[in-house]
């Protein structure tokens, strides 16, 4: 399984950091610290987000939808908290945190349906 | 008047269907892969134990490395593969798990390669190993006509029954009907023949010289499988020898440990 959940992870993880990147830059910051600074808090946030996620759907009966929400919450608070203490210009953190969050989450569902369903993955 | 007999035809329009179907459903996998590759997809429908090299196999969305994680099954635990599919050389199963008060589309379902499974002991594997035994029946069926029920067995000896059935439910011309039928004939010289699918039941056996008896010892049980066990020296390589997920959990572990200290070491605090 090991073999199976590194590429998941990886995929994740390169997808997140591209859709969040492109988000801080489309809403015009242009800081390369607070650049630099959203790609390690991604890379601190993200793995083990999704390893939790998997974790539950394979070994407990949760529901998957149920998971997301407060992994996805402690992912935007977590964000937020480090935007706001290490970051030179988040006016507001917890709010960027929680847009760039959902923009990088919507944008990755559609991709991902669009991809399966036209056969690409 | 003229519009309630309309509305009512359109609804038994609507419901024949279910109720035709209701009679024999040939169950599909909820799964977008096998819904595209239908055509290419092989229906098999048979009963396999779960046998991977570490103890477990993964269930994906669709056959390759590509595919996403949809579910685990532990070693022993028997699934039942609806069809199979062959993937770059290698044939994969689909597989949907039941679970009680879960609806249909929210089951559980994945694909596996067959490597990774054992079949359950069945007809299949009887006709299999006993196929120089196996002949064409070319008798009546006098004996089964003269009893009211009969027992149908999952294989002969099995010591498995699959359920009784009254001879008057039986085609009027079952000779023509059910000739050349496989037959098998045990140690003990009792005669068997096999159907491929009665009542919604496939493959079965019944003991055409005793077909009423429901208490014909299991000769020829289900033979005793073993399996791969997690830790087992059998496994290839090392990181399989863990529980399965402990290196990922340590490695992403270290990754949020050291990307913590980066932060900390490069990034000063806000007032």
């Amino acid at each position: 399984m090991n073999r199976e959940l590194f590429p998941a992870l990886a995929v994740s993880l390169i997808m997140t950091l591209l859709l969040e990147i492109g988000f801080f830059l489309l809403i015009g910051k242009r800081q390369k610290k607070d650049l630099l600074l959203l790609v390690l808090v991604n890379i601190l946030t993200n793995p083990p987000v999704v390893l939790l996620y998997w974790l539950a759907v394979l070994y407990t009966d949760l529901n998957a939808s149920l998971i997301k929400i407060p992994l996805e919450l402690f992912a935007i608070f977590t964000e937020g908290y480090l935007y706001n203490k290490y970051g030179q210009n988040f006016k507001r953190p917890y709010l960027f945190s929680a847009a760039a969050n959902l923009f990088s989450y919507g944008i990755g569902a559609l991709l991902q349906l669009f991809f399966r369903r036209y056969g690409y993955v | 008047m003229f519009k309630r007999f309309w509305i009512f035809l359109l609804l038994c329009s609507l419901l024949l269907p279910r109720l035709i179907a209701s009679a024999d459903v040939l169950i599909e996998p909820n799964n977008d892969f096998y819904n595209r590759q239908k055509t290419e997809c092989e229906r098999l429908d048979r009963y396999f134990y779960a046998n991977g090299a570490s103890g477990s196999v993964s269930l994906k969305t669709e056959p390759g490395v590509r595919g996403v994680l949809s579910g685990v099954v532990e070693n022993g635990e028997v699934i039942n593969i609806l069809a199979t599919y062959n993937y770059q050389g290698e044939t994969w199963g689909v597989t949907q798990i039941h679970t009680p008060d879960t609806p249909y589309d929210k089951l559980p379902n994945g694909w596996v390669p067959m490597s990774q499974l054992l079949p359950e002991y069945d007809s299949i594997s009887f006709s299999e190993e006993h196929q120089s035994e196996i002949y064409s029946y070319a008798g009546n069926y006098e004996e089964l006509q003269a009893v009211v029920e009969f027992t149908i067995w999952a294989w002969p000896g099995s010591g498995i029954i699959r359920g009784t059935f009254l001879t008057a439910n039986l085609p009027e011309d079952m000779d023509a009907y059910y000739a050349d039928s496989p037959a098998y004939r045990d140690e003990d010289g009792r005669e068997w023949v096999s159907w491929g699918y009665m009542f919604g039941i496939r493959n079965v056996w019944i003991c055409l010289s005793d077909p009423a008896n429901d208490s014909i010892p299991a000769f020829n049980p289900e033979p005793p499988l073993d399996f791969h066990r997690s830790g087992d020296p059998a496994a290839e390589t090392l990181t399989k020898k863990l529980s399965l997920p402990w290196l990922i959990i340590i490695l992403v572990s270290a990754l949020v440990v050291i990307t913590f200290i980066l932060i900390r070491i490069f990034w000063k605090t806000n007032s």
